[in-house]
C-alpha cells in the first residue's frame, strides 16, 4: 500500500539536496538553507549529520559536494497519479492550457472525482467549464502576474446592476463551501487607488485592457488586514448534544482561543473573523441553538438577540402550543 | 531514556496531538492522561518545531495550554503538511538515496553489481549487494527507478519525468495543493521545484483534515479495487476502540462542518454505516467484494432522501415544511439561500413576502442546525416528525430565557 509518510518527501532530504546542489557552502549558508527548509531544531540535528555523509566533504571553512551530478528526484508514481487526478478536475482548465494529456496517458489516477461526494456544498457554485468564465479568469490571472490594471465589467449583486471599474487584481480566494472564486483587487481611479474590494469571479462579465496605470508596489497584506474584526466574538459552549466537539471542528477554520472550565463543564471561546463574514458567523452560531451562548461584543450580541427575540414574537402562538408537550 | 529526535517513525501519535492542539486548543499537559508526560513533552516540542510561531501557549486555570492558532484563510500553504515531512531514516537510507540518484542521474543504466561497486567506491562503509537491491526495489515501487531485464541481469535507470515536462502551470499546482484531496502530494512537488503559493487564499478550509490523508489513501485504494477493509476505529466521545470489517463505497465530505466520512456497507440490513475519517486509526485492505456495484447504486438512491448522513435503504420518508417571512424587495438573498442550501428541497412563494421550503427525508432531525440559521424569519414549521418541531420551539424558548427575552 502506498504511503504519504516517507523520508523521500521529508524536509531533511530536501535540505541535503539543496546543500549538494549549491555546494560549496559555508556553515552559515548551510544554516540558512536548513532554517528555510527544515524545522526549528533541524540545525542542531542536521549539522553533525553532514560529517558522516560520504558525499559531503569539509575543506577549510566550506562544505563541498562530492557528487558528480545535480540531484533532482523525478516525479514519483504517487505524484504522477495525483497530477492525473487533478488534471481531471473541472477547475484544472482554468490554469493549464498547455498541459499535454499524452504525458500522463499511461498513469492511473490516484482517485476519481466520483469517489467523493461533497454533500453540503452550495448548489450555485461557479460555472468553471464556461468559456467566458475561463476567459475572464485567465485575464484576471494574467493581470495579477503582470501587476496590470484591467477594466472589469461586473454584475453587481445589488439588483444585478452592471458596473464598470478599473482594478489591479491582487489575490484569488476560493471557498469549497461556496464553490466559488473571488478575488481581492485594488480599484484605480485617475491613477490613484480609490478602494480595496472583493469581487466574485462568477459576476465578472468581461475583462478588457485599461487606459489606467498604477506602478507603485502594493502591500496586499496590510490592506486585507483592514477586513479583520475589531473585537473577537466571545461564546460559551455547553457540554450537551456533543456541542463542544461539533463547535470546535466547525469553527476550526477560524482563528480562535479557547478555555475549558472543568468544574462547570463549559468551553469559552474567542472567535476572530473578517468583518464581511459577520452574517455568516451569526447564522453559524444560531445553528447551535441553546447549546451555546454568545457573550459579546455588545453590537454583535444585540444583533444575535434581535434575531431570537424576533423569532419569539413570530412563533408565540405555536411556541405556546408546543411548550405544553415538551 | 531515549534521546529526543525531531523526526518520527510513526505518524499516528503526532496526528492525534496536532488535532487536539488545533481543534480544541484548551487541553493542558494533565489532560493528556493516555500517554506518559515524557511523550506529551516530546510531541509538544516536535509540533512547536514543525509549526513555529503558529504554536502558542498560555496559562489557564488548569495549567499551561498549548494551542495552534491560525486563520486558515490567511496562510499560503497548509502548515500540517509539515508533519508528513518528518519521517525518520537511517544513515544508510540517506547515503544510498543520494549515491544511487547521483549514479543514475548521468543517464546510464547499470546492473546491481555495477551500482554496488560504484557506491562502495565512494561510501566509507561497505554495502552488501542485497542492501542495495532492497533500496533499488523500494525506489522501483516509488516509480523513481525502472528495471529492465536483459538475459539474466536487471539493469537500472532513472525514471526521467519532471514536473516541468508536463506543461502543468505552477498556479494549478498551488491551487490543487490546497484544494484537492491529498493536497500534501502537491506540496511535495512544490518543495522539489522550490515553488510557493503567493496567489491564492482559501476560505472555509479545514486544514486539519490532511492529517487523515494516509488513512484516506488506503480507503480510496480499496474503493477503487472494490475491496473490503478492516478499520480500527476510535471514538473519543465513548472512548472505545473497535475493529470493523467493512466495504467502503464513497468518501462523504461536509464542506460546512469540516467532517469527512467513509460510507460503507453497514452492519444492519437497512442502513449504510458512516465512519468519521478522523476516528479511524488504521486500515487493512482485505479481499474483493462482488456486491460493490449493487450497493453503490442503492447508496445513490439513498442520497435523494438524505440531508446529511442518515442513509437508510428502506423505510418511510418524513415530510417537512418551513415557511419563512422575508422582504422580497430587499431580502431576495434569503430565497437564494433556500435554493442553494436546501439540498434538493422545493422552494415556492405562497403569499406576499412568504416562502415555503419543503422536502422529504428519512430523518428530519438532520435539518435542525440548518433550520436554526433562519431564526428570526420562521413563521411555521410543519412535518411528520413532531418531536423535531417540538424541540425547535423548546430551543427557542430556552434561548429567549438565556438572553433575557422570554416575554419578547
Amino acid at each position: 500500500m502506498d504511503s504519504l509518510f516517507s523520508e523521500i518527501f521529508g524536509c531533511y532530504y530536501k535540505v541535503i539536496e539543496e546543500i549538494v546542489n549549491n555546494s560549496p557552502l559555508t556553515e552559515e549558508e548551510i544554516k540558512n538553507i536548513i532554517n528555510e527548509n527544515g524545522f526549528a531544531e533541524s540545525c542542531f540535528h542536521l549539522l553533525p549529520k553532514l560529517e558522516i555523509l560520504p558525499f559531503i566533504e569539509k575543506k577549510g571553512d566550506k562544505y563541498y559536494s562530492l557528487l558528480e551530478n545535480k540531484i533532482k528526484m523525478p516525479l514519483t508514481k504517487i505524484e504522477k497519479s495525483w497530477l492525473k487526478s487533478v488534471s481531471q478536475d473541472v477547475r484544472f482548465d482554468l490554469f493549464s492550457e498547455d498541459f499535454d494529456k499524452s504525458k500522463l496517458a499511461e498513469t492511473e489516477p490516484l482517485y476519481e472525482q466520483a469517489q467523493f461526494k461533497y454533500y453540503d456544498k452550495y448548489s450555485d457554485g461557479d460555472d468553471f467549464g464556461n468559456f467566458n468564465y475561463q476567459k475572464s479568469f485567465r485575464r484576471i490571472n494574467e493581470a495579477m502576474d503582470n501587476k496590470k490594471v484591467v477594466k472589469i465589467i461586473y454584475q453587481s449583486p445589488k439588483r444585478n446592476r452592471v458596473t464598470v471599474g478599473h482594478y489591479i487584481p491582487l489575490k484569488f480566494e476560493f471557498s469549497p463551501k461556496d464553490d466559488k472564486f473571488r478575488f481581492f483587487a485594488a480599484r484605480v481611479l485617475e491613477g490613484r487607488i480609490s478602494d480595496y474590494v472583493f469581487l466574485n469571479m462568477g459576476r465578472v462579465l468581461e475583462v478588457r485592457n485599461s487606459h489606467e496605470n498604477y506602478d507603485v508596489e502594493l502591500n496586499f497584506e496590510v490592506h486585507i488586514e483592514k477586513f479583520d474584526c475589531a473585537e473577537p466574538i466571545e461564546v460559551e459552549i455547553y457540554d450537551e448534544r456533543n456541542a463542544i466537539e461539533r463547535f470546535m471542528v466547525e469553527f476550526s477554520a477560524y482563528q480562535k482561543n479557547s478555555e475549558f472550565d472543568d468544574e462547570e463543564k463549559i468551553c469559552r471561546t474567542k472567535i476572530y473573523y473578517r468583518n464581511n463574514d459577520e452574517t455568516e458567523v451569526l447564522i453559524k452560531l444560531l445553528s447551535f441553538g441553546p447549546t451555546i451562548k454568545v457573550l459579546g461584543p455588545q453590537t454583535f450580541l444585540n444583533w444575535f438577540k434581535y434575531r431570537i427575540f424576533k423569532q419569539g414574537e413570530m412563533v408565540k402562538k405555536e411556541y405556546g402550543n408546543y411548550s405544553k408537550n415538551t | 531514556m531515549s534521546e529526543y529526535s525531531e523526526l518520527i517513525k510513526n505518524f499516528g501519535r503526532i496526528r492525534d496531538y496536532m488535532r487536539e492542539f488545533f481543534v480544541f486548543g484548551f487541553k493542558t499537559r494533565n489532560d493528556f492522561n493516555q500517554k506518559s508526560k515524557r511523550t506529551y513533552d516530546n510531541e509538544r516540542r516536535r509540533i512547536e518545531n514543525y509549526l513555529g510561531n503558529l504554536t502558542k501557549w498560555e496559562y489557564s486555570e488548569n495549567g499551561k495550554k498549548i494551542f495552534i492558532s491560525v486563520d486558515s484563510s490567511k496562510i499560503p500553504s497548509n502548515p500540517f503538511y509539515k508533519a508528513y515531512k518528518s519521517k525518520s531514516f537511517t544513515d544508510n537510507d540517506i547515503i544510498l538515496h543520494f549515491l544511487i540518484l547521483d549514479i543514475l542521474s548521468g543517464g546510464g543504466r547499470f546492473s546491481l553489481e555495477e551500482i554496488t561497486d560504484k557506491i562502495n567506491d565512494r561510501a566509507e562503509i561497505l554495502f552488501e549487494p542485497q542492501t542495495v537491491r532492497n533500496k533499488l526495489k523500494e525506489y522501483i515501487e516509488y516509480g523513481i527507478i525502472t528495471a529492465e531485464k536483459e538475459k539474466k541481469a536487471h539493469f537500472y535507470s532513472l525514471n526521467k519525468c519532471d514536473f516541468e515536462d508536463l506543461g502543468i502551470s505552477k498556479d494549478a499546482l498551488n491551487f490543487f495543493s490546497e484544494m484537492a484531496p491529498f493536497g500534501v502530494i502537491g506540496s511535495f512537488i512544490n518543495d522539489r521545484i522550490n515553488n510557493k503559493n503567493t496567489k491564492f487564499q482559501f476560505k472555509h478550509n479545514f486544514i486539519v483534515n490532511t492529517l487523515e490523508d494516509n488513512i484516506l489513501l488506503g480507503i480510496i485504494s480499496a474503493i477503487k479495487d472494490q475491496k473490503r477493509v478492516e478499520i480500527e476505529n476510535f471514538s473519543p466521545r465513548y472512548e472505545n476502540k473497535s475493529k470493523f470489517n467493512i466495504l467502503p463505497l464513497i468518501i462523504y465530505v461536509s464542506v460546512q462542518t469540516g467532517r469527512r466520512y467513509v460510507i460503507a456497507q453497514g452492519k444492519g440490513k437497512y442502513r449504510f454505516s458512516v465512519y468519521r475519517l478522523d476516528y479511524i486509526k488504521n486500515v487493512k485492505i482485505l479481499e474483493k467484494d462482488e456486491n460493490f456495484e449493487q450497493l453503490k447504486s442503492t447508496l445513490e438512491e439513498c442520497f435523494k432522501t438524505s440531508f446529511s448522513t442518515a442513509l437508510i435503504r428502506e423505510g418511510r420518508v418524513e415530510h417537512f415544511e418551513m415557511t419563512l417571512s422575508l422582504d422580497e424587495e430587499t431580502e431576495d438573498y434569503i430565497i437564494q439561500r433556500l435554493e442553494r442550501e436546501g439540498r434538493g428541497g422545493k422552494v415556492e412563494k405562497i403569499g406576499d413576502n412568504l416562502y415555503k421550503y419543503s422536502t422529504d427525508v428519512y430523518d428530519t432531525n438532520e435539518l435542525t442546525p440548518w433550520i436554526k440559521t433562519f431564526i428570526g424569519r420562521i413563521v411555521e414549521l410543519k412535518g411528520d416528525n413532531k418531536k423535531v418541531i417540538r424541540l425547535f420551539y423548546s430551543d427557542i424558548k430556552q434561548m429567549l430565557e438565556m438572553y433575557g427575552g422570554e416575554n419578547g
